[in-house]
């Protein structure tokens, strides 16, 4: 699997929710031991939601260094903040990636 | 073990890749990602640098065109292969490796265009003075 | 000397963007139309070259990385690729209309068709570029290109009616006879050539040839503080001599020896040579800095080795692609194409797609990540901004104002 094969990707719920494409991969460093690096950068969460363009250029990603001016100017594009899908919600990467509700919501029928 | 987090996208994608002796040795065109045996997430394996991997991101007609042209620039026919994430030596603005860039696979037009022109123009072996 | 040869870099990026050939012909045409009631535009392109080409040379300076590196990362593989098809076209087209140039000014001396000079100054440029030490290679096109200070002092000599030349300046007006679409389409040109793309890719690469370190910010600096007003004054002091000279008989401008003609009128046959010599360094320096960008931009988007600080066979990519490019630049001089007019239409094709190329250096700029401490403060934030919206205005109305006026015809 490529990065690219998730990256820009449409993702679903089981219930069929559509909860926007994958704008970005985030990455923890707790994976198998890599030749003299140490340890693999392992597949966390999908940051799913939309403002792709924005998130690519900087202006919306959620780090302490993040440019505090631009936050301003760009402040309206960031109401929607992206949300993390933590991978193991993950069931099937293919046309689409199916994920499971959302477990900290109260699902329809229960 | 609490590790360093990031983002792929952001923090490595379309990153310049330096080797050891300070050489640009292409871009992160995209990640290789592995599944463990026993199941779980995937994990980053190697860097992947080269015209076909670009060509596959950029997609669409021009994706193809590019895809198709590259794969015949190939001397070998086959597209380079990842580069090991084990020998990343760090990580930062840009992405330092242990290898000299001649090791990659990706180098090998730059290898065929120097050897076949450049280095036969005179004056190609010294930077100017 | 010393001092000014630090600054040799800024004073070339400066005459790519000031007084290349399209800009000698463009600066002498507006003078001789509009007499000073444009050198607003000039002005206002000063400053905003001068902010972002601060921010390209800081970015450089801290994190070793010129704008198309920071292109590709920012906007990604595919909008990094429409930039760069977009900035390379132009760079070509640029390239062709200088290295044309070049061979004009030789014509100019020597009355040999400036056809037949343009391999002969093809083949130098490539030398330089292939051969000569980037330092020196702009420290002597530079500080050649600086007798073109030799206009400045044929407007002094001139003696106009100094309150009537700077009243056309500060009350901007459109002249009898002209529209207010070709007025507009001419101050658009001007903005977009001194905010040329090309300026800031050279001058960040530039930083990095000479191994810039946090330690060289001061010169930065002074090379953007420095070597733009520069430019932007040998610019306008063209402008002036023009509006002194052709306005009040209404002559059109429309060749280069025309441009050289109220200096040779005020300073005599030495203002001449100088004004000639001036265009050629100029011209030269021009090519220099297209035909580089032209391989810097490439090399940096796919991320191959480029630059003059190693052997060119370990640049050999890089190295093709400027031999390739003033190859091509040659071939179609030699179909007799007007230079002039290719760079006019680069000029505003080029102001369309300002954008892509400023707004990444603008973020970068305010990126701790890669900058540390030494990010945007508040105060450039503002103006940086200002100046965003100012180019993406510019680059909205480039293409509909040259249609409409059918390149200020």
């Amino acid at each position: 699997m490529r990065l690219s094969d998730l990256l820009g990707q449409e993702v679903v719920t089981e219930g069929g929710e559509h909860l926007g494409r994958v704008r970005d991969v985030r990455l923890v460093q707790d994976g198998p031991l890599l030749g003299t690096w140490g340890a693999a950068f392992r597949v966390d969460a999908l940051i799913v939601g939309r403002g792709a363009v924005l998130a690519r250029l900087g202006l919306t990603r959620d780090t302490p260094s993040e440019p505090d001016l631009l936050q301003r100017p760009f402040g309206p594009f960031r109401r929607r903040r992206p949300v993390p899908v933590p991978w193991d919600r993950v069931v099937e990467v293919g046309d689409v990636i199916r994920v499971t509700d959302d477990p900290t919501r109260r699902s329809p029928g229960g | 073990m609490a590790g360093r987090m990031l983002l792929a996208g952001f923090a490595l994608l379309d990153r310049q890749i330096v080797d050891r002796d300070g050489r640009m040795a292409g871009k992160v065109d995209d990640l290789e990602l592995a599944e463990p045996d026993g199941g779980g997430a995937p994990y980053v394996t190697g860097l992947v640098s080269g015209r076909g991997a670009l060509a596959r991101r950029i997609g669409g007609r021009l994706g193809r065109a590019a895809a198709w042209l590259s794969a015949r620039l190939e001397a070998s026919g086959e597209q380079p292969g990842p580069i090991p994430f084990g020998v990343v030596r760090e990580l930062g603005n840009h992405i330092e490796i242990t290898l000299t860039r001649e090791d990659l696979d990706s180098f090998e037009l730059e290898r065929r265009l120097r050897d076949g022109v450049v280095a036969k123009i005179p004056g190609a072996r010294h930077a100017p003075e | 000397m010393k001092k000014l040869s630090g600054i040799a870099l800024g004073i070339l990026t400066a005459m790519g963007g000031f007084v290349d050939i399209g800009d000698i012909v463009a600066n002498a045409e507006t003078g001789a139309r509009f007499r000073l009631s444009l050198a607003w535009a000039v002005v206002l392109g000063v400053g905003g070259i001068v902010v972002y080409a601060e921010m390209a040379g800081r970015v450089a300076a801290i994190s070793h990385r010129p704008v198309f590196d920071l292109v590709r990362e920012r906007l990604g593989a595919r909008m990094g690729l429409a930039n760069l098809f977009a900035s390379f076209f132009i760079t070509l087209l640029t390239l062709i209309a200088e290295v044309a140039g070049i061979a004009l000014a030789l014509e100019l001396v020597t009355d040999v068709s400036y056809l037949l000079w343009l391999p002969l100054t093809a083949l130098l440029v490539w030398l330089v570029i292939w051969r000569m030490r980037f330092e020196a290679m702009e420290r002597l096109f530079g500080l050649m290109g600086l007798v073109l200070i030799a206009i400045a002092v044929g407007v002094w000599r001139l003696d106009p009616d100094w309150g009537n030349l700077l009243g056309s300046a500060t009350r901007p007006l459109v002249p009898a006879g002209e529209g207010h679409p070709t007025y507009l389409y001419y101050a658009v040109a001007l903005f977009g050539a001194a905010m040329t793309p090309y300026e800031v890719f050279f001058f960040s690469s530039g930083g990095v040839e000479e191994r810039w370190t946090r330690r060289d910010l001061a010169i930065s600096r002074a090379n953007v503080f420095v070597g733009f007003p520069l430019g932007g004054l040998l610019s306008l002091a063209l402008m002036a001599s023009t509006a002194i000279v052709f306005a009040p008989r209404g002559i059109q401008v429309s060749h280069l020896s025309q441009a050289a003609l109220p200096t040779a009128l005020a300073l005599g046959k030495v203002g001449l040579a100088l004004v000639i010599v001036g265009f050629f360094a100029a011209t030269f320096g021009a090519a220099l800095e297209t035909a580089l960008s032209a391989g810097y931009t490439v090399s940096q988007y796919f991320g191959w080795q480029w630059g003059k600080l190693v052997a060119p066979r370990d640049a050999s990519r890089f190295h093709l692609l400027v031999l390739g490019s003033i190859a091509a630049s040659v071939l179609v001089g030699l179909t007799a194409v007007d230079p002039i007019k290719v760079t006019e239409y680069s000029i505003v094709l080029s102001a369309a797609a300002l954008p892509l190329t400023y707004f990444p250096i603008l973020v970068v700029a305010n990126d701790r990540d890669y900058m540390g401490d030494a990010v945007n403060s508040k105060l450039g934030n503002v103006f940086a901004f200002g100046y965003l919206v100012l180019i993406v205005v510019a680059s909205l109305a480039a293409l509909p104002l040259m249609i409409a006026t059918r390149a200020g015809a």
